[in-house]
């Protein structure tokens, strides 16, 4: 086959592209008091096996959307703030079993309160091309 | 508005293109050693990608050879970047074996080239399958943040949409996102550029600790 110029392409068979067989949605509540040290939280979804998953996380108080790290309510922004409070999110999958976990770590020295809020959680299905 | 979720493949919008993929199991002690700023080695394998500038990089990575797996990026214990060359992954840890799938995807306009490309496919394995909805590209672009102002990329969705961002955290490097100021664990130094963002309903927001090359892909919902 021919080379091609990618980007003159809308799609082509000669590369694959990112196709989901499904996409999957749940609600993950966060709340309560992170002491200090770290609070884990955490929402399963069940996913066929062998599949590479995308998740993208929303929460509701800015409606914002982002792959790895959301904002705990007031906090600054911890990603580059300096101050060393992070808020992270963690996928795992083990077998049919796809949990998500809301890490938040509190450097603050107290405990530290948090809003309650209410995650959506999407998570991608995709079948590599291996 | 378009309805996403109802079309599987749209010649209106690109879709993304796998240039690259690749899997196998190392040994984690085998890895060459770098060091974090504080001191912690971090594991680095690099794989070939073929072509002549940097890729945007996904993966997925296994501890127990397969049973659990995770997605590689931002807070994770693994986390890749790009080369004109190389795909690498980096590794928060030593021992063990370290398990990867992972593939590269082309960066529409990375330098303006737009050289030919030689195809992927090979055989006869089906690389689109309409019965599967394809992630559409409704907006693409390179930009320089400003590294003190958050930079935002509007689009019309009306809802948060899902997105890639990628960025120079070293010269010469296209990184997956990764932040947290002092508890960073991929600064290998505070010279390394940081990278935080978002989707909002109408925008997708890019902030980065200095000023510094971003790339980026916003997708249709699904």
């Amino acid at each position: 086959m021919a080379k091609i110029r990618i980007e003159d392409t809308i799609m082509s068979s000669a590369f694959p592209g990112f196709g989901f067989s499904s996409i999957l949605s749940g609600t993950l509540v966060v709340s309560g008091t992170v002491p200090n040290g770290n609070r884990t939280y955490d929402y399963d979804f069940t996913v066929p096996n062998n599949v590479f998953v995308i998740a993208y996380y929303t929460n509701n108080d800015t409606s914002s959307f982002s792959k790895g790290r959301y904002r705990v309510g007031n906090m600054p922004n911890a990603a580059i703030d300096g101050v060393g409070n992070n808020t992270f999110i963690y996928g795992t999958q083990t077998g049919t079993n796809y949990r998500v976990e809301v890490e938040i770590d509190n450097f603050s020295g107290g405990p530290l309160t948090v809003p309650t809020q209410n995650l959506l959680l999407e998570v991608y299905l995709f079948q590599p091309p291996f | 508005m378009v309805d996403f979720t109802k079309i599987a493949l749209s010649s209106s919008y690109n879709t993304d293109k796998i240039v690259f993929t690749a899997s196998g199991t190392v040994s984690i002690a085998s890895l060459p050693d770098e060091y974090n700023s504080f001191g912690t080695i971090i594991k680095r394998l690099t794989i070939a990608h073929g072509q002549t500038r940097p890729l945007f990089i996904d993966f997925r990575f296994s501890l127990d050879g397969g049973t659990t797996w995770k997605t590689g990026g931002s807070g994770e214990y693994a986390i890749g970047y790009s080369t004109s060359t190389n795909l690498n992954i980096l590794y928060f840890g030593s021992t063990g074996t370290f398990t990867y799938e992972v593939f590269g995807s082309w960066i529409d306009g990375y330098d303006g080239t737009n050289p030919y490309v030689e195809p992927v496919q090979t055989d006869a394995k089906t690389y689109f399958d309409s019965r599967l909805r394809y992630r559409k590209v409704i907006g693409h672009g390179h930009f320089i943040s400003s590294g003190s102002t958050p930079t935002s990329i509007s689009h019309t969705q009306g809802t948060p949409v899902p997105y890639s961002v990628y960025f120079t955290s070293r010269p010469n490097e296209v990184w997956q996102e990764h932040s947290g100021g002092v508890k960073n664990k991929w600064l290998f130094d505070f010279s390394m550029v940081e990278c935080f963002s978002y989707s909002t309903a109408s925008n997708v927001v890019v902030e980065t600790s200095v000023s510094t090359d971003v790339w980026y892909k916003v997708y249709g919902n699904g």
